[in-house]
């Protein structure tokens, strides 16, 4: 069997970002020491998955190229089968770390995360995470590559996507 | 645990690459391994990192773990396995066997000022 890649890491105190990399057919399950699932939003950068809860009838399918909204599955037990050879990033709210290092909670943010795909002007005025998932974007005249991400809570972003960027903006609600 | 590998040859014709893996502590000069082919069209090559982390988990990991069966045990380190309700009394001075696990990676994001 070959293994289902798994990468995470913690970005400040508000969000983290993970990433999964299987082949067809490799199974697995999200359930954070018990706590359930905490990804938010996923993306898919090739491939597709089904996700749902264990025993239930009901699952649904994650595909490619869409960042997508897995609000409803936060909390819950949730086994995954890679339906292709694929690659996922997640997007996951932080956790508040005590002053001695230990985990405290988690963050209560909830967040808005949307993919921006066209040449503009995007105005952000509330927290906000700008992840490159995808080719070469110029976002205020610097090129980004993939897993560059800028944090703010006030700024204007100048966004040429060139050929084939992909960004996702994730605001506090 | 940190593994190092090295590509002897590319054939790209038949999407496979020669290559020694071994463990980056190991007492023997990578060179000293042998070369194994391997196919590479079920990695990932859009980013080094998945392709190190891919060739090393589906390619590297049981080899290493066949040179290092291969390695004599000290006698002194030859554990045994328990089962069973922990009694860490009856555990002092005994040598326990365990097998280590990977888990996760971290992912290499990049902060960026803009």
């Amino acid at each position: 069997m070959i293994p289902t890649l798994r990468y995470i890491t913690k970005c400040g105190e508000t969000w983290m970002a993970s990433a999964v990399q299987g082949c067809k057919g490799n199974l697995g399950l999200d359930q954070k020491s018990g706590k359930g699932r905490k990804i938010i939003y996923q993306y898919l950068f090739y491939g597709s998955m089904k996700i749902g809860e264990p025993f239930s009838t009901s699952s649904e399918i994650l595909n490619a190229g869409k960042l997508i909204d897995v609000k409803h599955l936060l909390g819950k037990n949730v086994h995954y089968e890679f339906l292709e050879d694929t690659y996922a990033f997640g997007f996951t709210p932080g956790v508040i770390t005590a002053e001695n290092g230990e985990r405290e909670g988690d963050s209560t943010d909830d967040w808005d995360g949307k993919l921006i795909t066209k040449n503009g002007v995007v105005k952000i005025e509330k927290k906000s995470v700008l992840v490159c998932l995808e080719g070469s974007p110029v976002v205020n005249g610097k090129t980004l590559t993939r897993y560059d991400y800028n944090e703010s809570t006030n700024k204007t972003y100048t966004i040429d996507v060139k050929t084939n960027g992909v960004l996702a903006l994730f605001t506090v609600i | 645990m940190k593994a190092i590998f090295k590509i002897e040859e590319h054939l790209p014709d038949t999407k496979q690459i020669s290559v020694k893996i071994c463990k980056a502590k190991s007492h023997k000069s990578i060179d000293d391994y042998a070369a194994k082919v391997v196919t590479y069209s079920d990695l990932d090559l859009s980013e080094s990192g998945l392709f190190v982390d891919g060739l090393i988990e589906r390619h590297g990991l049981k080899r290493i773990e066949s040179q290092e069966d291969k390695q004599p045990i000290l006698d002194s380190n030859k554990g045994e396995s328990i089962s069973g309700p922990v009694v860490l009394d009856d555990l002092v001075g005994k040598v326990i066997e365990c097998n280590h696990f990977a888990t996760r990676s971290i992912l290499k994001m990049r902060r960026v000022e803009l």
